[in-house]
């Protein structure tokens, strides 16, 4: 069974490291064999906006932020794990199965 | 848009002789500022190193891409080098670099499509594959073919 | 200057052949299935009219699959010219190149005739638009009335008396060379029958050799048709294999196209390495040649037979020594895969590994 995470990415500047988080996070997924829908908040504007159906769907929300998270009331009531935006940069496997753990814990 | 609108083939160079990070930020602003996309180079420059105090952008496989956004910048646009020595970057894993991209964004441009094709030509750098065809260019040609062939539409 | 033109020629030969290759891939594979489904019923040329009144209806069917098939495959130079036409001159040249297209399709000047119908179109018309200044008043008919008539006169005129010429002396010349050919040193002939049909896929030189070694069929002589059966399948099947065993150096639309080339060389359809032939003719054509070449000569001098016309994998088990017929053309498929990666250099072009598209949205939402 596949496990569905969403994420969201943004960082700074919005020009750089939100989009290879978003990148990175997609390509770790897809090594583990799960699915993650990524939305980025970069300089140019929210891309792939993640809607409430999305939002229902996930197990859990990753945040790799070092900014606000815009419009951050839609994630009300999920399990979110906030990590820097350089941590899926660095290794993207982790940060998925250490937001799979937090819901596996509980 | 294409590619060649922020990456040029003049700002595309081989064997840079700078040895340590500010040195090669400050080398690279240099050209910046004589192709005319910098008012200010000290400003830039400022904003470069702001950014890097925050956290690094040595984004690990000897890759960096320092980058400022201020508007001393005219026009957003990437200078690449590649350096003859290793630089030391504090890389997140923790390898020096020798492949560079210095970014200047503008604030002028929020929602240009310059923008846009920085963050796609960033995360390309996530992929391995590029990653190793950049390592082994050798003319401006090949670095912005790479970039080409991965389906940048605009 | 030269190399300038070089790369608008190319581009607009690109468009045209991305437009095209759903069309081969649409005919090729309803013909396989015609094909492939005759075959259990022990039929193998189910495109013989014969069939039409057969009182089996699935045979029914298939013989109408082969000529549907045939339809989407028959539109392929026509619509490569209208869309070479296009990429030139917009949606002006696409009339007189679909013309021009469906003329060179039926002189028989194959694929090169289509490229030069659309590449003649799509030039007159920018030219006339261009160059033909009317009054005010008068402006519009040169959109609505002169492009498309003079277009089209000077694409159809210079196709047929131009272009069609030497392509069909050529066609004439060949076949009596070949016949002269046949008593001599089979395997050399064989060897060139092979080139042959290597060297265009499909056009002119290929169906000169390909007809010629069928007509010699009636006559009894079957090595010819042997080499050329053989040569008609390696092209398609190397370049297809070069694609799997190469990714790197192919782009996404060449790779889908090796895929179906594949497919195509499976049941015997040399157009199949068309789009690669088209992309890169120096890198291919000679590595089609050899492979060809090869094949053909090592399956006369092995000495397997093919008495029928038949080139697609139903029809091998009907063959004379079929393990050497096969092994001849895994050689000659393996010269024309590695040839052609070869000389295509270093790969390069790194291409973005799809991640974003393959997205399934209907297992997110399971």
């Amino acid at each position: 069974m596949k496990r569905k995470i969403i994420a969201v990415t943004a960082c700074a500047t919005g020009v750089a490291h939100t989009f290879m988080a978003a990148s990175a996070l997609k390509k770790g997924a897809k090594l583990m064999g799960n699915l993650i829908k990524v939305e980025t908040q970069g300089a140019t504007g929210v891309e792939n906006e993640l809607t409430e159906k999305d939002v229902n769907i996930a197990e859990v929300v990753i945040f790799a932020v070092d900014t606000k998270v815009r419009n951050k009331g839609r994630f009300d009531g999920k399990i979110i794990l906030e990590v820097p935006v350089n941590a899926p940069i660095k290794n993207a496997e982790k940060v998925i199965s250490d937001a799979l753990r937090l819901i596996d814990e509980k | 848009m294409e590619v060649k609108d922020v990456l040029s083939k003049d700002r595309i160079i081989f064997n840079l002789d700078s040895d340590t990070k500010e040195k090669a930020i400050v080398e690279l602003s240099n050209i910046l500022m004589e192709q005319g996309f910098l008012l200010n180079k000290d400003e830039y420059i400022k904003a470069v190193l702001q950014r890097e105090n925050h956290s690094t952008t040595g984004i690990g496989n000897n890759i960096a891409i320092p980058h400022g956004k201020s508007n001393s910048v005219t026009k957003s646009a990437i200078v690449f080098a590649k350096t003859k020595k290793d630089i030391e970057w504090e890389s997140l894993d923790e390898k020096p670099v020798n492949l560079i991209f210095l970014l200047a964004i503008s604030e002028l441009d929020q929602t240009n499509g310059h923008l846009r094709l920085l963050s796609q030509i960033a995360s390309k750098l996530m992929d391995d594959d590029i990653v190793l065809g950049l390592q082994k260019t050798q003319t401006a040609d090949e670095v912005i073919k790479i970039f080409n062939e991965g389906d940048i539409e605009l | 200057m030269v190399k300038k033109i070089g790369s608008e020629l190319k581009k607009h030969v690109l468009t045209g052949i991305s437009y095209m290759i759903p069309l081969v891939i649409a005919g090729a594979v309803i013909m396989a299935i015609a094909r492939v489904g005759g075959s259990f019923y022990g039929i193998t040329d189910i495109w013989d009219s014969n069939y039409a009144e057969n009182s089996n209806g699935i045979i029914k069917l298939l013989h109408s699959l082969d000529g549907f098939g045939g339809i989407a495959l028959g539109l392929m130079f026509p619509v490569i010219a209208a869309f070479i036409g296009y990429s030139i001159a917009d949606k002006l040249a696409i009339a007189p190149a679909l013309v021009g297209g469906l003329l060179a399709k039926d002189i028989g000047s194959g694929f090169l005739g289509a490229l030069a119908a659309g590449l003649i179109a799509g030039y007159a018309c920018l030219l006339i638009k261009k160059h033909i200044k009317l009054p005010k008043a008068a402006a519009s008919i040169v959109p609505v009335f002169l492009v498309p008539v003079l277009g089209t006169l000077i694409t159809v005129l210079l196709i047929n008396y131009v272009i069609g010429i030497p392509f069909a002396n050529l066609n004439f010349g060949l076949e009596n060379w070949l016949n002269g050919l046949s008593g001599s040193n089979q395997i050399l002939m064989a060897a060139i029958i092979g080139a042959m049909v290597g060297f265009d896929l499909g056009g002119p030189v290929n169906k000169a050799a390909v007809t010629t070694a069928m007509a010699l069929l009636a006559s009894g002589i079957y090595a010819p048709n042997t080499a050329a059966q053989v040569a008609i399948i390696i092209p398609p099947l190397g370049l297809g294999l070069a694609t799997v065993l190469a990714k790197r150096k192919y782009n996404t639309e060449l790779r889908e196209a090796g895929k179906s080339s594949l497919v195509m060389g499976l049941v015997g359809i040399s157009e199949g390495a068309i789009p690669f032939a088209v992309e890169s003719p120096l890198k291919v054509i000679p590595a089609t040649v050899l492979g060809s070449a090869a094949g053909g000569a090592l399956a006369v001098g092995l000495g397997s037979i093919n008495q029928a016309p038949i080139s697609g994998f139903y029809g091998w088990f009907t063959i004379i020594q079929w393990p050497l017929y096969i092994l001849s053309i895994l050689i000659g498929t393996l010269i024309v895969a590695g040839l052609s990666i070869l000389l295509r250099g270093n790969p390069l072009v790194v291409e973005d590994k799809v991640e974003e598209d393959d997205f399934d949205e209907a297992e997110w939402e399971a």
